[in-house]
């Protein structure tokens, strides 16, 4: 079905969809994959006489005239981009008896379908790029090397809380002494561990550890400082920058999120009289109860 | 099947007419510990020429599971890992591709390869059938942390898989400093 660009819905007024502006997006699309055009008589690409926001994907079972993407089963008679994603169409490199070994055109020879790129996100300083996160630099994202070798360190929290991918929730509170949980500190709500038998965040030696081998199992985390020493992280390769202690009325407290395959860290400012408890709370972290389990008994 | 020595080489393409695709896989066993255990990553290379990688973007491990070419891609199927190299789409300027597993050099211990047996490199094609494995020597390896299994590279217009078994005591960080990259 096209979608329909003609009025913004005066009946929903908390809600509303903005029309964002339509590039030309035909050029790019056909340039470069490996398109075939989808009718002999038509490039790929637009045709002079396609209308300029008719340009959008298709999805039409009979078709459509327009310059949109074309993944309709049978091809098109359009001035659409035909992607190849016809079953039994497409790439014929990776079969067997594909010729493998011609070094000078294999590789642009072949006609595999490359992998789709993903939503990009946004752009975000890097670990070099910032030495102290605060109001003005409030944000850091890893690369994919550093969401995942090693351990993410965390020194000077005091309070820790995070959650799994299956939303399993916990805290902890730094203690002087190791408690039977693993976990390094006071924990409420339920620990994780990893098949490294480590958990997958905890305290350790006074500092707060993430295990980014399991980064994966994470989705995110906060780290509570006590706001009169700023918090630092550390990376496998040594890099790292420190979080601002804020001002009189404030604190920053650090948030780690997950994004795909990078973390991102940024700094949140709370008010500085909030217990870890209300942070939590107010972060959307609702504890999860752990499991009581017990062995069967044997007879 | 071949089963290959340290420095042994194997010639897979040549033997193996059509091949267009092989499958890395690795295998390793970790003496059980109620405390922190040894969890070891298998991380592809992808050099030049001069052993140095093409850029950080061609290395091809758990958390980036394939090179910006799509020609090697991380698995995780039968063996305990796995990585598929598509020969027909590696981009000419890479001669090398080098297959290094690490100990996860987690803070909390357990970071060298002295509680690691049985550890193996075999490489198959994409329907199991195994070409040549590489049964890696393990002797006293408390102080390796990272080491480099094999390589594929191109030999003419072939494809031959070099056994390699070669220890890092220093780590990733000899691993990076070797292939000049970023870690």
């Amino acid at each position: 079905m096209a979608v329909n660009r003609s009025g913004v819905r005066r009946d929903l007024p908390y809600l509303r969809r903005r029309v964002k502006p339509v590039p030309d997006v035909a050029a790019p699309v056909s340039a470069p994959v490996a398109v075939t055009p989808a009718a002999p008589s038509a490039p790929a690409g637009v045709p002079a006489s396609a209308p300029p926001r008719g340009v959008g994907l298709d999805l039409r079972p009979g078709g459509g005239s327009g310059a949109g993407l074309d993944l309709r089963g049978g091809g098109g008679s359009g001035g659409g981009a035909d992607l190849g994603l016809r079953p039994g169409g497409g790439g014929a490199g990776g079969g067997p008896g594909a010729p493998s070994v011609d070094r000078a055109g294999a590789a642009a020879a072949s006609t595999r379908p490359r992998p789709a790129a993903g939503p990009q996100p946004f752009p975000a300083p890097a670990v070099g790029d910032v030495r102290e996160l605060d109001d003005d630099s409030p944000v850091v994202r890893l690369d994919a090397r550093q969401s995942a070798i090693g351990s993410l360190i965390v020194s000077g929290a005091t309070a820790i809380a995070w959650e799994a991918s299956d939303l399993v929730t916990a805290a902890a509170t730094a203690a002087a002494s190791r408690t039977v949980t693993g976990v390094g500190g006071d924990v409420t709500g339920t620990p994780v561990f990893t098949s490294g038998n480590r958990a997958l965040v905890g305290f350790d030696d006074g500092d707060a550890i993430v295990s980014l081998r399991h980064l994966a199992q994470l989705r995110r985390a906060l780290f509570i400082g006590d706001a009169t020493q700023p918090l630092s992280v550390q990376l496998f390769d040594g890099r790292g920058f420190t979080v601002s202690t804020g001002d009189g009325s404030r604190m920053f407290i650090l948030t780690l999120l997950r994004v795909g395959n990078l973390i991102e860290l940024r700094a949140e400012p709370v008010a500085r009289a909030l217990a870890p408890v209300d942070i939590h709370r107010g972060f959307g972290f609702e504890l999860t109860h752990p499991l009581a389990t017990r062995e069967p008994r044997r007879r | 099947m071949a089963s290959l020595i340290p420095g042994a080489n194997a010639a897979l393409t040549a033997e193996n007419p059509g091949l267009a695709e092989v499958l890395v896989a690795f295998g390793w066993e970790v003496i059980p510990s109620r405390g922190p255990q040894a969890e070891l990553v298998p991380l592809a290379i992808m050099s030049d020429r001069d052993d140095r990688a093409l850029s950080n973007e061609h290395l091809v491990f758990f958390n980036q599971l394939e090179s910006a070419d799509g020609s090697v891609t991380f698995a995780n199927e039968s063996d305990v890992e796995e990585i598929d190299v598509n020969l027909a789409l590696v981009p000419a300027e890479v001669e090398k591709i080098a297959f290094v597993v690490y100990v996860d050099p987690d803070v909390r211990g357990a970071v060298d390869f002295s509680a690691v047996r049985s550890a193996y490199v075999r490489v198959a094609t994409r329907d199991g059938r195994e070409l040549v494995r590489f049964d890696v020597p393990l002797g006293d390896n408390r102080s390796v942390h990272a080491m480099l299994f094999g390589e594929l590279y191109r030999h003419r217009a072939d494809w031959k898989f070099r056994a390699i078994g070669q220890g890092y005591a220093n780590g990733l960080a000899g691993v990076a400093r070797d292939f000049r990259i970023e870690l």
